[in-house]
């Protein structure tokens, strides 16, 4: 049986929530107030993950897609609980799109795409048939290494004196209508509402109400994370740049330069780009192997796997056009037409009925 | 979970094809007993040992006169002893009291306790397992008239005497090292650890080759479990013979398709003392000086017996050395490629210049020019280990101007690469456990590979997918890597340093569950208060 220790979660969706907005910068539309913007979102989002988490123990011991079976019956549940298969699997060739360009644009402009993701697609393939304990393992194996890289950069980047602190100022001088547009629902659905998935593997952890809790704080520390990773964008690049920039973190790392030996250290910022997205992509494929593995009756995921990671390869490569195209879908339509409703609506209304459900529960017994 | 291949769990073997194999013409007699009449039973033996000419029969006669009959396989015995403890003592005793007046269902038991001076000494009925025992050296007393045989363990062979381990030396801590005598083996671990429940269980395996195998545990310690696991693995293996203990790892390991080995072998008895005393199973296998250890991590393969005896401050540099040159070895030549090849903007201006300036006459891409060498110096360390010694000489002169400076010179190679080349040569033997050098050594091929394809994105991806393979892994159910994943955090203090041996209060858990206590506390030792 498999069984996830805390910090392993803990690593897990620390990982998952830094996912691809490490390089893609959090907020930016806020300018010099992103880091204030990410401070609210945080906040936001740890009530949403707690709401998340009240769910599950209301549910206990029932993954996502069995939560609506249970509540509304096999006409009504199983429908919702395929729209968030179709979610995860959406995400999932999203995350690939995102990768098509990136990688090709920063690391390595004259090999193929397809070449680039299907070796991405082939690691992944692999993880999935090793399993969702591995990949929670070396969740817990590379969160302390990525830090100390994370505290190294910071480091170097306080050592090459790019850094200017009035770069931030005035704070919220466009005053804080810009600040509450970024906040909702942009950034608290990106990575926190995200986190939703985790409903997926929340049974399988050791001790359920410490992983709730877990899972909340998880929230706090990555909101830190990227509200120091903000700072460092805007007090190096200043607020200009950083709204125009597509990769601000790249261009930030660019900038480091000390005594003219490090250089150029865009390589380990892709790094934690590559390592952070391929946790996410992982996780959101482990989410659709277990809503199809559970709804559609398969006794054996092993056979799923390949399939699901072919189509959504095929899906993920043919998404968009170009970055901007891609990045605009992002923001606006899939915020108020998909998310919104699948990761705050559909929570919400189930909370009653839940809630309902285990009191209804527990007089019976 | 590991890949397997279709079938490889439940095959069968084809029993009518293995069975005329393994047994000789004279099947139908090894289940019958003696018949207590010496001429038809030494008929029936001297068939069974038909043209085996290292088989001596000695027949003699003793008070009564009863005949009697000696059978041993010559060169696997003490003909010394043979001569005055048995021999000797039969001939001289025949005339005395103790047989005369003897009943002959008594006789063999007068012999066995009054007249023949051996310290090991049984009785056995069956043809065919009085056969294996003087085919495992001990000698065989008929008696006319009885039906039993007195089996004396007169075994001596010659053996090589105590050596340092040749692959595994170290600087301090003792220099002796396994033998291909499984008893001296089993001596050595027992003169370090005299308690009772130090458990040296013995067992058989191969058909033709009927090899000894003592299993060492510290009963208490080592998780029951483990060890009948361990038991109901290697009785599993049903093959012709096992002649070394290699045979035997590769027949019992959790994961037949990994290139990482998952059971330790070592020559050193201090080595499988010490982990013994963590919970793990060591195996003893006769005629090799390789011991098995089972469960073990990468960690256990990644340390060496050394680090124990050293004290905690270097040796805990060491390990860190030990684990930056286990990186380099996998990853500085793919490194090397990918950066001249895909990113050379990350290299400072002067040292991108002076690449560039070595590399300037050099014809090949950077992925051809350093499988040249890697090649090349895989090639002087296996020949290395094959010449014959006369002939050592000219090949470390030859690889030394090979792949130095006339490769250089001649413009095949940058004098860089063989900087590169040569520092990973020498980080490539800084593993304790040849076994995980090797793999390491083989890993470092593909991955360069992918550095000339994918830069530095296939390396990270390719360093996922091992990462992913270790983390996978188990050895006897044990994860590769723990206690680093999943985290003991408590553990690391024998990881990633070498605690004092003071504050190493704990055995690893993931083996020594039962027991985990390993010292009094406070053993620290303190600053004598001054007097006075």
């Amino acid at each position: 049986m498999t069984k996830i220790s805390l910090y392993q979660l803990f690593c897990g969706i620390l990982f998952f929530q830094q996912g691809t907005t490490i390089i893609f910068g959090f907020s930016s539309g806020a300018g010099r107030d992103a880091w204030i913007c990410t401070l609210l979102s945080t906040a936001f989002g740890a009530c949403l993950v707690y709401l998340f988490t009240v769910l599950m123990r209301l549910q206990d011991g029932l993954m996502l897609t069995e939560w609506f079976p249970a509540l509304f019956g096999r006409y009504v549940g199983v429908p919702i609980a395929w729209l968030y298969f179709v979610l995860f699997f959406y995400d999932a060739s999203r995350i690939i799109a995102d990768l098509k360009f990136t990688i090709n644009m920063i690391m390595l402009p004259d090999t193929p795409e397809w070449a680039v993701l299907a070796m991405f697609m082939l690691v992944a393939v692999y993880m999935l048939f090793n399993g969702i304990e591995v990949l929670f393992r070396i969740a817990g194996i590379l969160v302390p290494i990525v830090t100390a890289l994370y505290a190294l950069q910071i480091i170097l980047l306080l050592s090459s004196g790019t850094m200017h602190a009035d770069f931030l100022l005035p704070v919220a001088g466009e005053g804080w209508a810009r600040i509450w547009r970024n906040v909702w629902p942009l950034s608290v659905m990106q990575s926190f509402g995200e986190t939703l998935l985790f409903a997926m593997f929340w049974p399988l952890v050791v001790n359920r109400r410490k992983a709730a809790k877990v899972s909340v704080s998880v929230v706090f520390c990555s909101g830190l994370f990227l509200t120091v990773l903000n700072l460092l964008i805007i007090t190096t690049l200043g607020e200009g740049v950083y709204k125009r920039s597509i990769y601000p973190t790249i261009s930030m790392l660019r900038l480091i330069s000390v005594g003219d030996f490090i250089e150029n250290l865009d390589a380990l910022g892709l790094m934690f780009f590559i390592v952070t997205t391929f946790f996410k992509l992982s996780f959101y494929m482990f989410g659709c192997v277990f809503a199809f593995r559970q709804l559609a009756f398969v006794k054996n995921d092993r056979r799923i796997i390949v399939p699901l990671a072919a189509v959504s390869y095929c899906v993920g490569i043919t998404m968009s056009n170009d970055i901007v195209e891609h990045i605009q879908s992002g923001f606006e339509e899939l915020q108020y037409y998909v998310w919104i409703p699948l990761m705050i609506g559909i929570p919400v209304l189930l909370l009653p009925f839940a809630w309902k459900k285990s009191k209804k529960l527990k007089e019976g017994t | 979970m590991p890949l397997r291949f279709k079938g490889s769990r439940d095959w069968k073997p084809d029993k009518s094809k293995d069975a005329a194999a393994a047994a000789p013409a004279q099947e139908e007699a090894d289940g019958q007993a003696l018949s207590g009449d010496l001429a038809s039973d030494l008929a029936t033996f001297k068939s069974c040992f038909d043209r085996l000419s290292d088989m001596v029969f000695r027949e003699i006669r003793l008070a009564g006169p009863r005949k009697a009959a000696l059978i041993y396989l010559d060169g696997m015995c003490d003909v010394g002893r043979i001569d005055t403890d048995i021999l000797k003592a039969l001939l001289q005793e025949s005339t005395g009291q103790a047989l005369k007046d003897a009943p002959v269902d008594a006789m063999l038991g007068r012999i066995d306790e009054q007249i023949v001076h051996a310290a090991q000494t049984t009785k056995d009925r069956l043809i065919g397992s009085i056969a294996d025992h003087i085919l495992g050296g001990k000698t065989a007393l008929l008696l006319d008239g009885v039906k039993e045989a007195l089996l004396i363990g007169t075994q001596k062979w010659e053996s090589r005497s105590i050596d340092e381990s040749p692959s595994e030396p170290v600087i301090r801590g003792p220099r002796d090292g396994f033998t291909e005598n499984i008893r001296t083996n089993t001596s050595l671990i027992r003169r370090r650890l005299k308690d009772k429940n130090v458990k040296m269980e013995a067992m058989q395996t191969g058909r033709i080759s009927k090899t000894q195998i003592v299993l060492v545990y510290v009963e208490g310690i080592a998780d029951p479990k483990l060890v009948d696991e361990v038991k109901a693995r290697i009785k599993r293996v049903d093959i012709d013979a096992v002649l070394e203990s290699g045979y035997l790892e590769e027949l019992i390991e959790d994961s037949p398709l990994t290139i990482f080995p998952q059971i330790m072998n070592t020559e050193r008895p201090d080595r499988v003392a010490g982990l013994v005393l963590e919970g793990k199973v060591g195996i003893l296998v006769d005629n090799t000086p390789f011991a098995l250890v089972v469960p073990v991590t990468m960690f256990d393969l990644l340390e060496a017996s050394e680090d124990y005896y050293q004290r905690f401050i270097p040796s805990t540099v060491t390990r860190w050395l030990r684990l930056w040159l286990a990186f380099s070895a996998l990853v500085f030549p793919s490194l090397y490629i990918a950066i001249t090849a895909f990113h050379q903007e990350m290299l400072p201006t002067s040292l991108l210049l002076s690449i560039a300036a070595s590399r300037e006459a050099v014809p090949f891409p950077a992925i051809v020019e350093a499988f040249l060498m890697e090649l090349a110096f895989e090639g002087l360390r296996e020949a290395g280990v094959r010449l014959p010694r006369p002939v050592g000489q000219a090949v470390s002169i030859v690889g030394a101007l090979v792949i130095g400076q006339a490769a250089v010179q001649a413009g095949i190679v940058s004098a860089t690469l063989v900087i590169v080349v040569s520092f990973t040569g020498i980080a490539s033997f800084i593993f304790p456990a040849y076994s995980l050098g090797v793999a390491v050594r083989l890993l470092r091929f593909p991955l360069m590979i992918i550095a000339g394809t994918m830069g530095l994105y296939g390396i990270l991806l390719a360093l996922l997918a091992l990462l992913i393979h270790l983390a996978g892994l188990r050895s006897f159910g044990v994860p590769y890597l723990s206690p680093v994943s999943p985290l003991r955090a408590s553990e690391l203090k024998d990881v990633l340093i070498r605690a004092p041996w003071w504050a190493m209060w704990w055995r690893p858990m993931e083996t020594a569950r039962m027991n985990p206590n390993r010292m009094k506390r406070g053993l620290r030792p303190r600053k004598p208060e001054r007097k006075g």
